[in-house]
């Protein structure tokens, strides 16, 4: 491998991660799963699977999120249970479409966040003058 | 093709684009439109992160808003007229993409609501499943690697549809809201996916 290929490679892997949460809740919410993901805008990668159950509860939410366990570390987990839980996900739509558009809709809402805080802050530094 | 190399280049460069006092959108969109005959063909041969960045970095050293507020021609114009032309330049520039002007993929809908950062998808599965997916277009993206170490995200709170009020009285201190139920604008897809 040539310097030029090593340092492409080395680009290459730097993609940009959004975060976002997938929560599949069943029985009006009595329980849940709570999948934490990544995005690079083209595919889906689960990082963490928490299991929630109301019946888990006790006095209040506070002492309900203390105790909860907050499930395995998902790279020690076996590959097939991993694949099988990105096939879950496929089937409720979180996939390479949903990444893509949760990506261009992550910089669109920030682009619309940026002109109303330009707009906000003008407002009030002309207030000022 | 480059979309996806600028937010590639965008992460890597977040560090002077901060220094910049710039949004990166509007940093990605001065090096789109930076991108020359030399960059294109330097990502034919190499990558388009790497033609990306070329164009990102000279964008950034060259264009005249990123300069640093203590520039003569910044300081004569004063603040509020700065913001003025940045305010101009971005609502005369920027154009959605197609993606986000077809709206979610069906049958998710979306919810949101001016000035708040959090944006949510929801949709229905089988019987009785609700889906929802959450996330802040504040989070500045971190690199994204396959191979991550050990990911346990912070605790987040229940949304209130998962909550029986008789059963968890101390519930209202929490400024928590249904995203399924509740009155922020909602945006459904009206094409064909």
């Amino acid at each position: 491998m040539t310097t030029e290929d090593s340092s492409v490679e080395i680009e290459d892997d730097e993609e940009a991660a959004l975060h976002f949460i997938v929560n599949v809740s069943k029985g009006d919410g009595g329980e849940m799963l709570e999948f934490s993901c990544a995005t690079d805008g083209e595919t889906v990668e689960v990082r963490n699977v928490r299991y929630e159950s109301l019946s888990d509860a006790e006095e209040d939410d506070a002492d309900l999120l203390a105790a909860t366990y907050p499930g395995p570390n998902y790279d020690e987990l076996d590959e097939t249970v991993q694949e099988e839980f990105h096939r879950y996900l496929e089937a409720r739509g979180v996939d390479h479409v949903l990444a893509n558009y949760v990506a261009e809709l992550h910089v669109h809402k920030e682009q619309t966040l940026y002109v109303d805080w330009i707009s906000k802050v003008q407002g009030f530094v002309g207030a000022k003058e | 093709m480059f979309r996806s190399a600028l937010r590639r280049a965008r992460t890597a460069l977040q560090p002077l684009v901060t220094g910049a006092r710039a949004s990166a959108p509007h940093v990605e969109r001065r090096a789109l439109s930076t991108l020359c005959a030399s960059d294109l063909a330097a990502a034919g041969r190499v990558s388009p992160v790497a033609a990306v960045r070329t164009a990102l970095r000279r964008d950034i050293h060259h264009s005249s808003l990123l300069h640093d507020a203590g520039s003569t021609d910044a300081s004569e114009k004063g603040l509020y007229q700065v913001l003025g032309e940045e305010l101009e330049h971005e609502r005369s520039t920027y154009v959605p993409s197609e993606i986000i002007a077809a709206g979610p993929p069906a049958p998710f809908e979306l919810i949101e609501s001016d000035g708040d950062c959090e944006i949510t998808l929801v949709r229905t599965y089988g019987d009785d499943e609700e889906i929802s997916i959450t996330f802040n277009a504040a989070e500045v993206r971190a690199p994204f690697r396959t191979t991550h170490p050990p990911f346990h995200p912070p605790r987040t709170r229940r949304r209130s549809h998962h909550h029986h009020p008789t059963k968890y009285p101390n519930l209202t201190k929490y400024p928590v809201h249904n995203p399924v139920n509740d009155d922020r604008t909602r945006t459904t897809r009206t094409t064909s996916p």
